[in-house]
């Protein structure tokens, strides 16, 4: 018979470990839990900017300074370009189907929550997910695109609780979007991270083709994901001729990783 | 001590990760955990690790208890080195202690996203990734391992070296 020792340390903390589990899984910590989630989610948000504002700063250190500023610049004037070229085409192939169809749906109609990242959660090194400070009480579910302030799509919502929620980044592997690529077949596939950097294309169909360059959009079959927001840049394509898909590597347009206010998407 | 562990639990997860990656490999609930066990004893340790075990299994999406139960079972396999391995509690003896807290709980936690189907691909330990990592957090834990111990030697007496002299 299992015989626990009266003077063991460990007893005491066991009982209130199991206790709060249990009241955990009853529902009925639920309040406590809210509510200290909720008073500590602005003191961890600045928290988390400064770690963030850190880390920019140490990456603008790590090299020549007037080139890593000018790089900067440019990669985010590029990406506004990207997201405003991108914005045009779509609107262009939006006014010829308008011509077509009778019936009008403005995909623009959107509701935005505008979210603060306030945490990085200790998770699988290859699955790594923001914790945001807004949850099911604003209106958020699970599948919500989540953009940056360009208005690339950098995630999606994964897990929600009351006041907060978990977001996956596009570079992760556990994270899938439903694409397309801004080429004349109209290309449809799959993305998902890789290694936590770039993000990879599949089910690609062999005929289509696509070249390094090709901007990535969501296509708007993912539930709860309108069409047109960018993803990315094709850098690579792996075309094997004795493969069914092809494969793309598509670049972010934006560093994923200083993300710290993020507007989620709730069509 | 209860907002103490919770501030440690907040930096954790909110500043340190954040930090750039080098850095934000810093295992500070972990190098508290040690500090506690080595200057308040065990109970204490344990304590510790319920409180930032909830703090941090409070914004994990992982299954509530996940922290608690590594953190525990990091107290408890580490205190059981110090009492059946290690002779002494000098500086040498808490930077092992260290080291192998670090150990535990990388491998507790990674068995754990192993085994719940949150880390793909390679089995973790066939990874380079997951050995860099460890290695950065070994090396700053005893770099703040020894920072901590030597002001904590500044404070107290109680962990200072003593030799016996042959008369």
């Amino acid at each position: 018979m299992l015989r626990i020792k009266r003077n063991n340390p460990a007893t005491p903390v066991l009982i209130i470990a199991v206790g709060l589990f249990f009241l955990h899984i009853v529902g009925i910590l639920r309040p406590v839990e809210n509510f200290l989630s909720y008073a500590i989610k602005p003191l961890a948000g600045r928290f988390y900017s400064t770690g963030s504002d850190i880390k920019t700063a140490y990456d603008a250190d790590s090299n020549p300074e007037d080139l890593n500023a000018k790089v900067e610049r440019l990669i985010k004037e590029v990406a506004a370009l990207t997201v405003a070229n991108s914005k045009s085409l779509e609107i262009e192939e939006e006014n010829r189907k308008l011509r077509e169809m009778t019936k009008f749906v403005d995909s623009s109609r959107l509701n935005v929550v505008v979210a603060r990242v306030i945490a990085k959660e200790a998770a699988a090194e290859d699955s790594l997910g923001l914790v945001i400070n807004r949850g099911a009480k604003d209106g958020l579910i699970s599948g919500l695109a989540v953009v940056s302030e360009e208005g690339l799509i950098v995630g999606k919502v994964t897990e929600v609780k009351d006041t907060v929620s978990k977001i996956c980044l596009t570079t992760n592997p556990n994270c899938q979007l439903a694409a397309a690529i801004q080429n004349s077949d109209k290309t449809q596939g799959i993305t998902n991270g890789d290694l936590g950097l770039t993000i990879k294309m599949s089910y690609i169909p062999q005929l289509e083709k696509i070249t390094p360059g090709d901007i990535v959009i969501t296509s708007g079959l993912g539930e709860h994901i309108v069409r047109g927001l960018v993803i990315g840049k094709v850098s690579q394509v792996y075309n094997e001729s004795n493969e069914v898909w092809q494969e793309a590597t598509i670049e972010p347009l934006i560093n994923l990783n200083n993300l710290t206010i993020v507007s989620v998407l709730i069509p | 001590m209860v907002l103490l562990l919770s501030g440690v639990a907040i930096v954790q997860s909110a500043f340190i990760f954040a930090l750039p990656s080098a850095f934000s490999q810093i295992n500070l609930a972990v190098i508290v955990l040690i500090f506690t066990l080595f200057f308040f004893g065990f109970r204490s340790a344990l304590y510790a690790a319920l409180v930032l075990g909830f703090w941090l299994d409070l914004y994990s999406f992982y299954f509530f208890g996940l922290h608690l139960i590594i953190f525990s079972l990091t107290v408890i396999l580490v205190n059981w080195i110090l009492n059946a391995w290690l002779t002494n509690r000098s500086l040498y003896s808490f930077l092992l202690l260290i080291l192998m807290a670090t150990v535990v709980y990388d491998l507790t936690l990674a068995l754990s996203f192993y085994f719940s189907g949150a880390s793909l691909g390679t089995f973790f330990l066939w990874r380079g990734s997951f050995w860099s990592n460890l290695s950065y957090q070994v090396m700053w834990s005893e770099l703040a391992g020894l920072l901590m111990f030597n002001l904590a030697g500044t404070v107290t007496r109680r962990f200072q070296p003593f030799f016996l002299e042959k008369k």
